[in-house]
């Protein structure tokens, strides 16, 4: 896994080479991705159709931070997941299968923490 | 699984020693569309220098598919035979003979035919998919498979893959294990884990209305879950952590946005065959990582609890 990150100076280009996907579990890992200044990205190459729409569609639909509907600060939303966190007598954590390793270990330690039913996408 | 292990292999070993490979219950085409090029069907390894030409494809599924289009050899078995089909072939590789003309919607004599070829194969895998899981019989669909393999290999090397897809499931089964015990359905309510699917898998703990607050991470629940189950979803408090909005998002009370993992984070990840991946961030993102939010979010539950 070489981690090779070459700039055109020409068109400002960041590329990338040999990325993993994350869109099923046959994990490609010779994805090449051009980065255009200003971290729009611009190409995938290699890529199936599933794993491209997942780069290219990046931008869209991203979420905002939001207390019942309500824009809110970063700060605040985290303060108010805790405070049901801590409150609730049988809560759930669900989910997790599309995120990395640490963020995993994390989520199970927090489910340790507050007494948690903890499950993902595998036993639906 | 956890009743009789799993005689599996890297994709790896499939691209470079299989000349015999089985797609059962899995669409690879569709659902993961470089499987076949890079590792089952195309693919050309060290033992498998032509490739397609050295490999015999089987799929076996309840419809023609476009995967189906590739094969071989394809049979179209009824709908929730799987079990009988695996089980009939099981005993054909044992050498018992059955005393009846068809399994499945399909003749005994060419069950035979295929029984032969998996035997006679030098390295054989069956890559079974969600057509095997999400139908009658459901995990013994997946033992009996398992069992297929395991008596092959009285004969020749057989291995039998899960077609795992959906980002990190594999990787968030293999967290939980080795920091829990269980592969998921894990209840912490006693302080330790207790497993019991029925009783903490999500879907039965929302349909019974069991729980009064949910954290929702990178998944959209309220979009996969059985409709009427959702509902309760919307009733409770309910945490939303996600680098997009989804149907979760919408109903959600708190939520948190993210940078996504493999994207604008970087992270390890699961390959379906259980070997961990690093994944690169391409892009930066406003939002901290799921990790980093979680971090601050346990710190917050520990002071919380701390003043009582």
């Amino acid at each position: 896994m070489s981690e090779r990150v070459a700039v055109l100076d020409a068109k400002q280009l960041k590329i990338f080479t040999d990325v993993v996907c994350p869109f099923c579990g046959t994990a490609c890992d010779d994805l090449e991705i051009h980065v255009e200044e200003g971290g729009r990205i611009k190409t995938v190459k290699n890529a199936c159709a599933l794993g491209k729409a997942t780069y290219m569609h990046y931008h869209e639909d991203l979420a905002t931070p939001r207390i019942h509907g309500q824009p809110a600060t970063l700060e605040q939303c985290i303060d108010a997941a805790a405070e049901i966190l801590a409150a609730a007598k049988y809560p759930l954590i669900y989910g997790l299968d599309s995120t990395e390793l640490s963020a995993q270990r994390k989520a199970i330690e927090l489910a340790e923490l507050i007494g948690a039913n903890i499950d993902h996408t595998s036993s639906v | 699984m956890q009743t009789i292990g799993l005689p599996t292999c890297t994709v790896g070993e499939i691209k470079n020693r299989a000349d015999l490979v089985v797609y059962w219950g899995s669409n690879p085409a569709e659902a993961h569309p470089r499987h076949p090029s890079r590792y089952a069907v195309t693919a050309k390894g060290l033992f498998t220098p032509t490739g397609k030409k050295g490999r015999t494809i089987v799929t076996i599924d309840v419809r023609p598919t476009a995967s189906s289009r590739m094969a071989d050899i394809a049979f179209q078995i009824r709908p929730n035979t799987d079990y009988e089909v695996a089980t009939s072939l099981t005993a054909l590789v044992n050498g018992y003979e059955l005393n009846r003309t068809e399994v499945g919607g399909v003749p005994v004599a060419e069950w035979k035919v295929l029984a032969d070829k998996l035997k006679s194969c030098k390295f054989g895998i069956i890559c079974w998919g969600m057509g095997i899981t999400m139908s009658r019989g459901k995990t013994m669909n997946a033992i009996a498979l398992l069992k297929l393999a395991q008596a092959l290999n009285r004969f020749t090397k057989f291995s039998g893959m899960p077609m795992r897809g959906h980002g990190n499931v594999v990787g968030i089964a293999q967290v939980m294990t080795w920091q829990t015990g269980y592969p998921f359905s894990v209840n912490f309510s006693r302080g330790y884990p207790r497993y019991n699917p029925g009783e903490f898998s999500v879907a039965d703990l929302v349909a019974r209305k069991e729980i009064d607050a949910a954290m929702i991470m990178a998944a959209d629940a309220v979009g996969h879950l059985p409709g009427k189950t959702s509902e309760h979803l919307r009733s409770i408090p309910l945490i939303a952590i996600d680098p997009k909005e989804s149907d979760t998002t919408k109903v959600a009370t708190v939520v948190i946005p993210v940078a996504q993992a493999a994207v604008a984070a970087g992270g390890m990840s699961y390959r379906m065959d259980h070997i961990p991946l690093k994944m690169k961030k391409v892009v930066d993102s406003p939002w901290p990582t799921d990790r980093e939010i979680l971090e601050r979010i346990i710190a917050k539950v520990v002071a919380k609890k701390d003043c009582g």
